[in-house]
């Protein structure tokens, strides 16, 4: 029982890790990760809302028609990312206004209203919640990695930390080519090792 | 047991063209504008070209070697070209490491990352500038002004090139017109800009000895030439206070390089006469609304980028008629 | 629990009542962030002003109701005395690279610059983007190398003058060097280099009328 749970949780990690293998969210996971901060605050941000969405989804399944599924998926996702944007603006104004306007952007992120149509109105809730810790951790990790090389090569820095001279930073990694050249690279690594296992 | 009969699959008649042979007169007609660069650059010229060919087929021969356990493609000397042509677009001061990432971006990313010669849609040697130029603006938007032989690699004095002069023109900066060279020094390459593009009498040197040796044919360069010649001609028309001569263009920047050596390479190509003569009407047509409307100077690199990214539905559009097609 | 029917009843029930509920908990969020939230955003526009006008310095100080005149806006900040320790302006110039720039830069009364900060921009990043911090630096002297690594790595940037905190636009022309002016632009971007002086130089006139600038004006500053 509880391994099925274990199971779960690793099966977002890594067999279904939005990012490298299912391909969801690609607008903030391109966009937002300029360092590895952001990546990880935008991963943060979307477990929060993720393990929210999913909690309540499932408790809910049996109550909510077929017929207005979607539009009530829809209230709850948003009003999480509402919480979550005011709480951000009050508590963490940094960060918030680097995230900005990607932080809104939750709502439509189809990772969540994915896992809500495909996981959770099916599971029961343990198994739900279990399900958001496993892709938001595996949507963090791949957000916090690109984060991590973009601002490594782009910046010089890692984790705000400055280690190579600015000369030497090349400014296509903080743009939007860097952002696909790297995910289009780390995912042929990703590829490539999965492989060599297999 | 001696074979009597010697049985071969079809081709059986060969012209004896390869790609080597191709890419040996390429390389040949890219000859004339390195030395008149030397001549005109000094000593940079050389080390950014030797720099930018030696890392080229570096990470050709370590990619095919290690990552994708292949023959080695280094004899076909398409690596060697690359090389060439992305340093051709370099500034010749500009520092060894950006070369070297340049190259592996080229080739790794540009051309293997693809599956190697063939399957590459971009030109490898233009992603890899691009890439550079977005990466290091400062340093690859500061072009040497020519300073003969003699000229120092490191202290190497930057001015301003004929395109930012054009792009000032048009931005209303009429005053920038006095700074302009004139027409004989550009065409001759008296003038900054990167190694490769100064001189656009040897670069038509080179597009005679590529169509003579029948490397290429006239279809892509004219049709790119007469394009950005006829727009530039109508704005010049129209305002000639704002809009420079065409001659200006068609003498200035990569225009010259980017037709002859660079729209017609043979994979990012169409495949059909009428395709390339449209291929060649896009480039002609962005690089002008890039010169005259872009942020950036130049417009040629993006051009044949984009005009690459078209080239698939180009041909299919233009597929020629199966023999015995019945004419519709 | 069986679930419910797609029925209109149900539908719209269901809908209704949770649209309420999450309404509810974003009445009460809202009710306890508001409060942190307005007291983040003064404390920005304070920190700006206060950046500009003190620098580094420690002083007690008031900021007046902003004033707002032809397109600029004024904060006059006083120290607690009431005397005028200096005049924030926000000023818009039109013409940067990708569109509008706008500053915000402190004077003293005499008119001496304080500090600036760029509030908005769309500039290309790395090279026009640098306004923010390039009109502040003191450019370095050039480090010594040795040619071998400069060729590898490229030369350090020629030493120049782009610091403007201290200049006074009545009394030095600001306008980068190119132009006949005493600042240097920022490397390979003087298009933005020109649209930060100008706002700049906009800033004091709405202020004190005039600026040096004014009697160097050439074709080339207009673009």
């Amino acid at each position: 029982m509880i391994m099925n749970y274990f199971k779960t949780i690793i099966n977002g990690i890594v067999k279904e890790n939005p990012t490298f293998v299912l391909l969801l969210g690609m607008c903030p996971t391109l966009a937002t990760t300029t360092s590895a901060v952001n990546g990880l605050g935008m991963g943060v941000a979307t477990m929060f809302v993720l393990i929210c969405s999913n909690t309540f989804i499932s408790l809910l399944k049996n109550l909510i028609p077929d017929g207005v599924r979607i539009p009530c998926y829809i209230v709850v996702i948003a009003s999480f990312v509402t919480i979550l944007q005011m709480v951000m603006q009050a508590y963490v104004p940094d960060l918030y206004k680097t995230l900005g306007i990607f932080i809104p952007l939750i709502v439509v992120n189809c990772i969540i209203l994915g896992r809500a149509e495909a996981f959770a109105a099916k599971n029961n809730v343990l198994a739900s919640i279990c399900d958001g810790i496993g892709i938001g951790i595996g949507f963090t990790v791949a957000l916090t990695l690109l984060g991590f090389v973009r601002e490594l090569l782009g910046n010089g820095a890692v984790f705000g930390h400055q280690i190579l001279p600015s000369s030497m930073n090349m400014l296509v990694f903080v743009l939007a080519p860097g952002a696909f050249i790297t995910l289009g690279l780390l995912m042929a690594i990703v590829n490539s090792v999965k492989n060599r296992k297999a | 047991m001696a074979q009597k009969l010697h049985i071969t699959t079809s081709p059986h008649l060969h012209c004896g063209d390869t790609i080597e042979k191709n890419m040996r007169w390429v390389v040949w007609a890219l000859m004339p504008a390195l030395i008149t660069s030397f001549f005109v650059f000094g000593m940079g010229a050389l080390i950014v070209t030797a720099t930018s060919v030696l890392s080229c087929l570096f990470f050709e021969w370590f990619i095919t070697r290690f990552i994708l356990k292949r023959p080695s493609t280094l004899g076909d000397l398409s690596a060697t070209i690359t090389g060439i042509l992305l340093a051709f677009n370099l500034p010749s001061n500009i520092p060894l490491y950006m070369i070297v990432v340049g190259a592996l971006v080229a080739i790794g990313i540009g051309k293997m990352a693809f599956g190697g010669l063939g399957n590459n849609p971009f030109n490898p040697a233009l992603v890899g500038r691009v890439f550079l130029l977005i990466s290091f603006p400062a340093k690859m938007t500061s072009w040497p002004v020519p300073a003969g032989i003699a000229a120092s690699y490191i202290d190497a004095e930057t001015g301003a090139t004929p395109l930012n002069l054009i792009g000032q023109i048009a931005g209303g900066n009429t005053a920038a017109a006095d700074q302009l060279p004139s027409l004989g020094d550009l065409f001759i390459g008296n003038t900054g800009g990167c190694i490769g593009e100064v001189s656009a009498l040897v670069l038509l040197v080179g597009l005679i000895i590529l169509l003579c040796s029948k490397v290429i044919t006239w279809h892509i360069p004219v049709s790119i030439l007469a394009t950005v010649a006829a727009l530039t001609g109508i704005m010049w028309l129209i305002n000639p206070v704002l809009y420079v001569n065409p001659l200006y263009h068609l003498c200035s920047g990569g225009l010259m390089l980017g037709a002859i050596f660079m729209a017609t390479d043979y994979v990012t190509s169409p495949m059909t006469h009428k395709g390339m003569v449209w291929y060649g009407i896009g480039i002609g047509f962005l690089t002008v609304i890039i010169r005259y409307f872009g942020s950036y100077p130049e417009g040629m690199s993006f051009a044949i980028l984009i005009m690459n990214a078209v080239t698939p539905l180009i041909n299919n559009w233009c597929k020629p008629k199966r023999f015995g097609e019945a004419v519709k | 629990m069986k679930k419910l029917k797609s029925n209109i009843v149900n539908m719209a029930v269901v809908l209704t009542l949770i649209a309420v509920a999450a309404a509810g908990l974003l009445a009460w969020v809202n009710n306890v962030t508001s409060g942190p939230i307005e007291e983040i955003n003064n404390l920005a526009i304070e920190n700006g002003i206060k950046s500009v006008i003190l620098g580094d310095r420690d002083i007690q100080f008031t900021v007046e109701q902003p004033v707002e005149r032809e397109g600029f806006v004024f904060h006059n900040v006083n120290d607690l005395k009431g005397n005028l320790l200096g005049t924030a302006v926000e000023s818009t110039d039109r013409n940067g690279f990708g569109g509008n720039l706008k500053v915000m830069v402190g004077f003293d009364p005499e008119g001496v610059i304080l500090g600036y900060t760029v509030l908005e921009h769309s500039e290309t990043p790395g090279l026009g983007a640098q306004a923010d911090d390039w009109f502040r630096q003191k450019s370095a002297d050039a480090a010594e190398q040795s040619a071998a690594i400069d060729v590898l790595l490229g030369a350090p940037g020629k030493p120049g003058n782009h610091n403007i905190i201290g200049m006074n636009p009545g009394d030095e022309i600001m306008m980068v060097s190119k132009d006949g002016g005493d600042v240097d632009a920022i490397t390979a971007s003087t298009i933005t280099s020109r649209a930060f002086l100008r706002a700049v130089n906009a800033a004091y006139k709405s202020v004190f009328g005039y600026t040096a600038a004014d009697g160097v004006s050439g074709a080339s500053s207009q673009n």
